[in-house]
C-alpha cells in the first residue's frame, strides 16, 4: 500500500482544473500557480481557466448537471454561491481541513460562515468585502462639505437637499444592491437565520421608502442603465461629476474605480458609513457588506488533497494576500495579512488617504450575510424585477416589499 | 411600377425615392458608422455623449461640436493591431474556429435538406406529411429547450470541446427543407422526365439536377451560413477551451465588463465579425435575388 | 405551380433512402435533445438527480402570473413587430424600385446590415441610441418633435427613459426588432416583386384603376408566399429568438415586467437552475407554435 500510495503521488494524475468568475483574476491566479510551483511544490500543475462573472454559474451548473469535465478548483462569488444549495450541494465539506490549517481563526469572523449552510463550510472568503463610502474629495472642497460631518444618514440627506439646491449634483448614487447593504448595516438581511423571507419588516420598508425618496428628491440619482457597475455609469455620471459619492465594497474602490475611473486619481476618498438611527436609540455600525469571492473544491475531483494545499496557498501566503490588494483588486479576509505594512501605506488613488488602515479599522464591525439557497434570487429579482418600479413610483415600498416576500416564499430551492 | 429602365421613369421620381429612402439609410448605417470610428477612441472619447438637442442647425459651433464627439481624435491603429496581436481573445484561432464551423454547417445543411427536399417535392410516400411537419417545426422551437439536453448528449457522443460538436447539430435545419421542397417543385417536368429517360436512377436524377439548381444551393448556404455565424447558445455550452471558441463567445468575452477590453478594440471586433457576412452577402446578393424571386411567387 | 409528384418507377424504399442521411441527423441531433427537454419538464428543478414529478410544472404556469404577463408581452411585441415592419417593407421596397436601379444593390446592402450583424454587436449599438438622456432616438425625433412633453410622461423626465420606463420598454423591443430586421424583409419583398411576371403589370396597366388599386388587387395577392414568410419569421423571432431582448434588456423583464417575454422568463429560470420549469415553459409554446405554422400552410395553399 505504501508503494502504491507513494507512486500516486509520484505521477500527479492531471493538472489541477481551476476555474475563476472573473477575467480580472486569470493572470492573477496563473501568477499564483507559478508561485506554488516555485515556492511549495515544483511538479504542481494547473489549468487556470476564466469566465464571466455571469457565466460561470451557468458553466459550472451544466458541467455538474451531466457530470462533464468537472473543475477541482472554482472561484464562485457568494451571491451566485447560493443556487447552488438546493438539493445536494456539489461542493466539498471544508470544515475539517479549515480547522486543520487554524483558518477559523485567522479568517475574519463575519466571512467565515460566508459560505456556510447548515453545520457544514463549503468554501473560503477570500475578501473582507467591507463596505464604506466612496467621495469625491474635490467636489466635497468645492462644495465646502466636510466628510467628518456625515455621521449620519440624516446629516447626509440634509447636505444632499443643499447640494441639489445650491448646485443641481445628487449626493448618492442608488443601487438596487443597496437594499441589503443598508439592511445588514441595520442588523437585519434578506433572510433570517431560520430560512425566513426579510425577517424584519419594518427595517426593510424603511429602506426602500428612504431610497425612493432620495430618488424623488433627486439626493439620490439612478445610473443611465440602474447599475453602479456599469462602465456607462463611470464614464457620464462620475466623469462628469454629477454625483458625489458612492457606497461600495473595498473591492469596488480597489478595482473598479481605479479601472474606470483614471483620471480621478486623487481626487476619491473613502470614509465609514454614515449611521443610521436604530429604533432603539442606539446608532448602527458603520459598515455593512456585500459579494465577494470565495474558492471551493468540487465534491466529485479526484484531487482534493492538492485542491485543498493550494487554497490554503492562495490564502494564507503573504505575498499573495498583497498582490490581492496592490494590485487592485481586494483586500482580503485573512487577518495576519493586515499586519503586511503594504497594506496600510498612504494610497495615491485615494488621495493618499490610508485605505487598508480604514478597512482594518470597520473589520470588527463587518457584519454576517445569512446564506440561503435563494439568495441569488432574491438579489436578482429586486435588481431586475422591482427596484426601477419602486424607483420610478410605481409600487409603494409595502407593496414591494409584500410581493417580493411572497415570489420568495413561493419559490422553494428546486421544486 | 412597371420594371421599365431609368430613361422611362422620370429621374425626378428617382431622386424623390431616394430622399425618401434618406431617413431609414442614415438610421440603419448611423450606428455602423459609429462603430467603425469608434475603433480609433479613446474610452472617454467613447462615452462622450452626443447631444444634438437642442438643435441650432445654423450655428457652426453647434456642428463642429458634434462631429469632434463623432469623430476621433486621432486615428491610431493601436486597438486594431492590439486585437490581431491576440492580446485580447485569440482572435485569428477564433475567427478560424468560425469560419470553419460556418462553412462546414453551411455544407451539410446545404446537402442534407437539398436531398430532404427533393425526396418531398417528387415522391409520395406515407408519412409524408408528418415528417415534413416535423421537420418544419424545429425550426419554432426555441433553443433553449434542447440546450442542457444537447449539451450532455453531444458529450456522451465524445464531441464535448470540440468544433464538430457545434458542427453536427447546426446541419439539420427545417428552413432549408421548406426552402429545397419549394425549389425542386419548380423544377420542370421536362427535365424530369429527360433524365428517368434515359434510365437513370432517382440518385442519379437527384445529382444531375443539382448543376440546374446550383443558384439555391448557394443561396441556402449563404443563408445557413450567417445563422451559424450568429450562433451563440450551443457553441457556448460545448466549447470550453480558449482555443476553440467562435466569434459571437469571444465577442461576449470582450464586452465582458470584467475584461476590461477598451471599447476602441470591442468596435474592432464588432466590425471584423460584420465583414465576412457582409462581404458573403455582397457577393452571392444577385444570385441569391433571382432565385428567391422564382421560389417565392409561387 | 409545383408539378404534380409523381410514382417513381422502381424501388418503394427510394425516397426514403435519399431522406436517410437529413432523418439520420435529424433524429441523432433534434430528435433526441428534444425528448431529453421534454422530459425535463416533467422532472424537479435543481442541480441533483432529478425526480419526476409529472406535470407540477405545467399546473405551476398556469397559475403563474408572470407567465402570463410574459405570454401578453410577447403577443404585443410580435403583433407589433409585423403591424409596423410590412408596411414600412412593403413601402421601402417600392422606394427601391422607384429609385435608381444602379444603386439598387448598395442601398439594398445598407438596410440589410443589423441582419446580418452578430446579435452581440447590436447590443453596443443599442446603447447609443435607447440610451435615457443623450441616446439618439432620444435627441433625433423624440425631443425635436416634442412627441412626450413633461406633463404626459408624468415623470418629469422630457426624453423617453425607453429602458426603464414600463410604458416604453416594450416599444422599445418592437423598435429594436424593427431596426433590425424592415431591411431584411424589404430584400425579401423586393426580389418577390422582381418575381412577378411582366405579364401582371402590363395587364394592370391597360385596365383601369389607380395605382393604388393595381398595389392592392395585382400585387399584393402575387406577394402572399413572401408576406407569409415574413409574417412566420417574425413570429419565431418574437417567441423563439432570445438575441433581441436580450441585447436590449440583459436577462431583466425590466420595470414591472413591462418587458418580459417568454424567452427571457426561461432564461431566468434557467439562471436559477429551474430546469424543469424553463423546459415546461418552452414546451408550452409549442402547440402555438405548430398552429402558427399551420395556418401559414394553410393559407399558402390558398393561394395556389
Amino acid at each position: 500500500m505504501a508503494l502504491g500510495l507513494t507512486l500516486a503521488g509520484a505521477l500527479q494524475a492531471k493538472p489541477l482544473d481551476i476555474w475563476i468568475s472573473s477575467f480580472q483574476d486569470q493572470l492573477y491566479y496563473e501568477g499564483m500557480v507559478k508561485l506554488y510551483k516555485e515556492t511549495v511544490d515544483n511538479e504542481f500543475e494547473a489549468k487556470v481557466q476564466s469566465f464571466g462573472f455571469r457565466e460561470m454559474p451557468e458553466k459550472l451548473a451544466a458541467s455538474v448537471k451531466t457530470g462533464i469535465n468537472p473543475p477541482d478548483v472554482v472561484q464562485l462569488d457568494e451571491v451566485l454561491f447560493g443556487a447552488f444549495l438546493g438539493g445536494e450541494v456539489p461542493f466539498a465539506d471544508l470544515s475539517g481541513r479549515i480547522k486543520k490549517a487554524k483558518l477559523d481563526k485567522d479568517i475574519a469572523k463575519s466571512r467565515q460562515s460566508l459560505f456556510a449552510y447548515k453545520g457544514k463550510t463549503y468554501g473560503i472568503a477570500q475578501s473582507l468585502s467591507a463596505i464604506v463610502l466612496y467621495y469625491r474629495v474635490d467636489l466635497f472642497k468645492e462644495l465646502g462639505i466636510d466628510p467628518d460631518s456625515l455621521t449620519t444618514w440624516e446629516k447626509l440627506v440634509d447636505t444632499g437637499k443643499m447640494v441639489v439646491e445650491k448646485h443641481g449634483k445628487s449626493m448618492i448614487a442608488l443601487d438596487p444592491t443597496y437594499l441589503g447593504i443598508l439592511l445588514r448595516q441595520r442588523d437585519s438581511d434578506l433572510f433570517g437565520r431560520d430560512g425566513s423571507v426579510y425577517p424584519d419588516r419594518e427595517a426593510a420598508i424603511e429602506v426602500l421608502g428612504w431610497m425612493q425618496k432620495q430618488m424623488k428628491s433627486r439626493v439620490g440619482m439612478v445610473p443611465e442603465r440602474a447599475s453602479i457597475f456599469d462602465p456607462l455609469f463611470f464614464n457620464s455620471a462620475i466623469q462628469y461629476g454629477e454625483v458625489l459619492t458612492v457606497v461600495g465594497a473595498d473591492w469596488y474602490g480597489l478595482d473598479m474605480l481605479q479601472q474606470f475611473t483614471p483620471d480621478l486619481k486623487g481626487k476619491w476618498g473613502a470614509m465609514p458609513l454614515p449611521a443610521w438611527k436604530l429604533p432603539d436609540g442606539r446608532l448602527s455600525r458603520r459598515t455593512s457588506t456585500f459579494a465577494g469571492q470565495g474558492l471551493m473544491i468540487n465534491k466529485g475531483s479526484k484531487q482534493q488533497d492538492a485542491a485543498w494545499k493550494f487554497i490554503e496557498f492562495v490564502i494564507t501566503n503573504k505575498e499573495s494576500n498583497a498582490r490581492r490588494f496592490l494590485d487592485g483588486n481586494s483586500f482580503p479576509a485573512y487577518r495576519p495579512a493586515w499586519k503586511d505594512e503594504r497594506l496600510l501605506q498612504p494610497n495615491e488613488f485615494f488621495n493618499n488617504q490610508k485605505f487598508g488602515e480604514l478597512l482594518v479599522r470597520l473589520a470588527p464591525e463587518v457584519p454576517e450575510v445569512v446564506s440561503h439557497p435563494n439568495r441569488a434570487k432574491a438579489v436578482f429579482l429586486f435588481q431586475e424585477t422591482f427596484f426601477t418600479s419602486l424607483i420610478y413610483g410605481e409600487l409603494k415600498p409595502a407593496e414591494v416589499l409584500d410581493k417580493m416576500k411572497t415570489m420568495l416564499e413561493a419559490a422553494g430551492p428546486g421544486l | 411600377m412597371s420594371e421599365a429602365g431609368d430613361n422611362k421613369r422620370s429621374v425626378g421620381r428617382s431622386i424623390l425615392s431616394l430622399m425618401l429612402l434618406g431617413p431609414f439609410l442614415m438610421a440603419v448605417l448611423y450606428p455602423f458608422l459609429w462603430m467603425m470610428f469608434g475603433i480609433f477612441k479613446t474610452n472617454r472619447e467613447f462615452y462622450q455623449p452626443l447631444k444634438f438637442w437642442p438643435m441650432k442647425a445654423f450655428d457652426g459651433e453647434y456642428w463642429s461640436s458634434i462631429a469632434s464627439t463623432f469623430f476621433p481624435n486621432e486615428y491610431s491603429w493601436q486597438n486594431i493591431s492590439e486585437l490581431l496581436d491576440g492580446k485580447w481573445v485569440p482572435f485569428w484561432a477564433v475567427f478560424g474556429n468560425s469560419l470553419m464551423v460556418s462553412l462546414g454547417q453551411a455544407f451539410g445543411a446545404v446537402t442534407l435538406s437539398a436531398m430532404a427536399g427533393y425526396a418531398f417535392a417528387r415522391f409520395t410516400f406515407s408519412g409524408k406529411r408528418l415528417l415534413f411537419v416535423l421537420a418544419v417545426a424545429l425550426i419554432l422551437v426555441p433553443r433553449q429547450l434542447f440546450a442542457v439536453p444537447l449539451f450532455s448528449w453531444v458529450n456522451e457522443l465524445g464531441l464535448s470541446d470540440s468544433l464538430l460538436g457545434v458542427m453536427l447539430p447546426g446541419v439539420v435545419t427545417g428552413l432549408g427543407v421548406i426552402y429545397f421542397t419549394q425549389v425542386f417543385r419548380q423544377v420542370p417536368e421536362e427535365y424530369l422526365q429527360a433524365a428517368r429517360v434515359c434510365g437513370a436512377a432517382e440518385l442519379r436524377v437527384f445529382l444531375t439536377l443539382l448543376p440546374l439548381v446550383w443558384p439555391a444551393l448557394l443561396s441556402y448556404g449563404m443563408i445557413h451560413f450567417i445563422l451559424a455565424w450568429h450562433e451563440h447558445l450551443i457553441p457556448m455550452l460545448v466549447l470550453t477551451s480558449e482555443a476553440k471558441q467562435t466569434l459571437p463567445l469571444a465577442l461576449a468575452k470582450l464586452y465582458d465588463v470584467s475584461q476590461r477590453t477598451p471599447q476602441g478594440v470591442q468596435m474592432a471586433a464588432s466590425t471584423f465579425a460584420v465583414i465576412p457576412t457582409a462581404v458573403l452577402f455582397a457577393v452571392c446578393h444577385r444570385k441569391f435575388k433571382s432565385s428567391l424571386s422564382d421560389m417565392l411567387v409561387h | 405551380m409545383a408539378a404534380a409528384n409523381q410514382r417513381t418507377p422502381g424501388a418503394r424504399w427510394m425516397p426514403f433512402l435519399i431522406l436517410l442521411p437529413f432523418l439520420f441527423f435529424l433524429l441523432l441531433f433534434w430528435v433526441i435533445p428534444l425528448v431529453g427537454g421534454v422530459k425535463m419538464s416533467l422532472q424537479a428543478n435543481g442541480l441533483g438527480q432529478a425526480e419526476y414529478v409529472g406535470f407540477a410544472h405545467y399546473k405551476a404556469l398556469a397559475n403563474d402570473e408572470r407567465y402570463a404577463t410574459a405570454l401578453r408581452n410577447s403577443f404585443v411585441y410580435t403583433l407589433a413587430s409585423i403591424v409596423v415592419i410590412v408596411p414600412l417593407a412593403l413601402w421601402l421596397a417600392h422606394l427601391l424600385r422607384a429609385t435608381f436601379r444602379r444603386l439598387r444593390p448598395l442601398l439594398t446592402f445598407a438596410l440589410l446590415l443589423p441582419a446580418l450583424t452578430p446579435p452581440s454587436v447590436l447590443a453596443v449599438l443599442f446603447l447609443m441610441v435607447f440610451h435615457g438622456k443623450n441616446g439618439l432616438l432620444n435627441q433625433l425625433f423624440v425631443m425635436p418633435l416634442g412627441i412626450f412633453s413633461e406633463q404626459a410622461l408624468g415623470h418629469g423626465l422630457g426624453p423617453v427613459s425607453w429602458l426603464k420606463d414600463p410604458d416604453f420598454i416594450l416599444s422599445g423591443l418592437v423598435l429594436q426588432t424593427v431596426w433590425r430586421w424592415t431591411g431584411f424583409m424589404t430584400f425579401f419583398i423586393l426580389a418577390g416583386m422582381e418575381g412577378i411576371p411582366r405579364v401582371y403589370y402590363e395587364a394592370a396597366r391597360l385596365a383601369t384603376g389607380s395605382r393604388w388599386q393595381h398595389f392592392w388587387h395585382v400585387t399584393l395577392p402575387q406577394l402572399r408566399p413572401v408576406l407569409l414568410f415574413v409574417a412566420v419569421y417574425l413570429v419565431v423571432d418574437g417567441f423563439s429568438l432570445f438575441s433581441g431582448a436580450f441585447v436590449l434588456l440583459g436577462g431583466s423583464g425590466g420595470t414591472a415586467d413591462a418587458g418580459l417575454l417568454t424567452v427571457t422568463y426561461v432564461f431566468q429560470k434557467m439562471r436559477f437552475f429551474e430546469y424543469g420549469t424553463a423546459s415546461a415553459i418552452s414546451v408550452s409554446l409549442l402547440p402555438l407554435m405548430t398552429l402558427a405554422l399551420w395556418v401559414a400552410l394553410f393559407l399558402r395553399r390558398r393561394t395556389a
